[in-house]
């Protein structure tokens, strides 16, 4: 398992520090080389070298992956712990969580993608947006269910504020979990980010794993040689990798599990 | 019959919550609707007198809670307005669009149904051996793939790799019926295995947590066969709830079946969204907005009904 972690891992941290060493991205080669020397995975139809997207797309598509994660976990374990540990807040802050739940997302990131500047900081905020109902709601009720526990009571008996329980008693306590839900978090921040790529919603001029995809798919003669091997393969590869090897990290991972859901 | 009414209230209290906030983001776009008369770059003098003629044509010199009221009134005639590029109603652009897409998640959503649920009750049936786990381990997977993840591969096996099929699913004139279910064939098939790893856990999941309940024990106590023990009663109890937790899943998907309709060109809703984007067509991409609320809104009441007029336990307790 930690093998596999590893090895699907090992992709994205690497283009992430080969960015370090290869020039940014320009279009100066001809279009479609196949790989080769000096391309090791040839030029697209622009003539951008294949290679340095990917090492510099993992900068934007990691960065927006990563804080984004970060910054839903962060408002969702808010959210959710605020929920669970005062019980005034819990009905409000709830009915927030469903509405937003009951929302359809995408057709309302393609609405929102005409008001907003397509830039990775509006791509974040939109991404830990939608991304954090999911924390709020596996988080209140194990902190709801922490504030019957015995110790607790004590502590509130004797006088313990809010805060006080908040990081001292319940913080240690939900604390895996939190872990967990971060790469979730992470994880769903990806996905949904190097989609929006995918669909054209954001800066099509800033090297990304989507928006490869998106101008890969966007040619007509790209499946029709074997453009695709180059052009289409490595940054959906390395998303995949990517994405399977979070998910692997959380197979093994303490979770709050719900039944119902079985995962 | 006070828990249905209760529900739809939420949903409508729901409902018009949405629709407000689709009426505010229109109104709170950083450009002004004549920006494009307004560039003097063109050649054309776009004059004050103009402007206000336009403004009160549109009815845009109104006060805001009166346009907000006659949006109201335009809904309820089922107006979506006029799509700025077609030049006609929105609501007649949408339905060819809105009719594909029905077709694609109807085609794909049954079968997975059908094999996410029968997985299951092999996966639950043969608990703790080699087949429950490779079936749980795939499905974790294939769950957490992207869904355009998913349909790429399909593109590149099935349709470039080994051209058994079509890359594009675009509709052709003068297509017979087994062209079309061909060039069908990819999209349904990606919709499907996306869906087909949430039934399948959220099914799994389910039907353990009846299988654990004392009817059971019950049932195999006093000799009921196995496979009848899982038909009659470990399905009929886990059945309500479940059909009612995958309606909202469904509701949850429409995200999906937009990236799959993206990779195979298909025609359907997100493809005209997408168009729409491009071309600044502000009333279309409400419309769409809207019909997809509509549906995610029924798709949700529905669920609530279900589980209100099949699971007597709730039943009860309203």
């Amino acid at each position: 398992m930690k093998i596999a972690i590893l090895t699907l891992l090992t992709p994205s941290l690497g283009l992430l520090a080969l960015s370090f060493f290869l020039p940014y991205p320009r279009a100066s080669f001809p279009a479609y080389l196949p790989p080769g020397p000096g391309h090791p995975l040839g030029t697209d139809d622009a003539g951008y070298d294949v290679l340095s997207l990917l090492a510099h797309g993992a900068r934007t598509t990691l960065g927006v992956g990563f804080l984004a994660g970060s910054l839903a976990t962060f408002l969702g374990a808010g959210i959710g712990g605020s929920a669970g540990l005062w019980s005034r807040l819990e009905a409000p802050l709830m009915r927030l969580t469903d509405l937003f739940f009951a929302f359809p997302r995408l057709p309302l990131l393609i609405l929102m993608s005409l008001y907003l500047r397509p830039d990775p900081l509006n791509a974040v905020l939109v991404l830990a947006l939608f991304g954090w109902p999911d924390t709020a709601r596996t988080l209140r009720p194990l902190v709801a269910g922490l504030r019957q526990a015995g110790y607790v009571r004590v502590a509130r008996s004797l006088g313990a504020g809010g805060v006080y329980l908040l990081t001292q008693h319940v913080l240690p306590q939900a604390w895996p979990l939190v872990a967990t839900q971060w790469i979730l978090e992470v994880r769903f921040a990806l996905i949904a980010g190097a989609g929006l790529a995918f669909l054209g919603l954001t800066d099509p001029t800033r090297p990304d794993w989507g928006v490869m995809l998106f101008q890969a798919f966007n040619r007509t003669e790209t499946f029709l040689g074997p453009y695709w091997i180059w052009t289409v393969l490595p940054p959906a590869l390395a998303l995949a990798s990517l994405v399977l090897g979070l998910s692997l990290v959380v197979l093994g991972r303490p979770r709050q599990l719900d039944p119902r859901l079985g995962g | 019959m006070r828990r249905v009414l209760a529900l739809l209230g939420q949903n409508l209290a729901l409902a018009l919550l949405a629709l407000a906030l689709n009426f505010l983001l229109l109104r709170l776009a950083p450009a002004s609707p004549f920006a494009a008369l307004e560039r003097d770059d063109l050649g054309t003098v776009f004059t004050a007198e103009q402007r206000a003629r336009l403004e009160a044509h549109y009815g845009l010199d109104r006060p805001l809670w009166a346009q907000f009221l006659a949006y109201f009134g335009r809904l309820f005639q089922g107006r979506l307005g006029e799509s700025l590029y077609f030049n006609q109603p929105v609501t007649q652009v949408i339905a060819p669009y809105l009719a594909n897409t029905a077709i694609l998640v109807g085609l794909g959503f049954f079968p997975a149904l059908l094999v996410g649920l029968l997985l299951a009750l092999l996966s639950v049936a043969f608990h703790r051996t080699p087949l429950d786990g490779g079936l749980f381990t795939t499905m974790i997977l294939l769950k957490s793939l992207p869904p355009y993840f998913t349909a790429m591969a399909l593109l590149l096996l099935l349709a470039v790799l080994w051209p058994l099929f079509p890359t594009t699913a675009t509709s052709l004139p003068g297509m017979g019926f087994g062209e079309n279910l061909r060039r069908l064939f990819l999209p349904v098939l990606a919709y499907a295995l996306w869906e087909v790893g949430t039934i399948y856990l959220v099914a799994r999941g389910a039907l353990f947590s009846v299988l654990g309940s004392p009817f059971v024990a019950y049932a195999r106590a006093k000799g009921v066969p196995e496979s009848w023990v899982y038909l009659r009663h470990v399905l009929r109890a886990a059945l309500p709830p479940l059909l009612a937790r995958i309606t909202l899943l469904l509701a949850g998907s429409l995200g999906g079946v937009f990236f799959v309709e993206r990779v195979f060109a298909y025609p359907g809703l997100s493809t005209l969204a997408l168009a729409a984007v491009g071309r600044f067509d502000y009333p279309l991409l409400e419309g769409v907005f809207l019909v997809s609320l509509g549906a995610v809104l029924f798709l949700n009441l529905l669920a609530d009904l279900l589980l209100a007029f099949l699971d007597p336990r709730t039943r009860e307790a309203a």
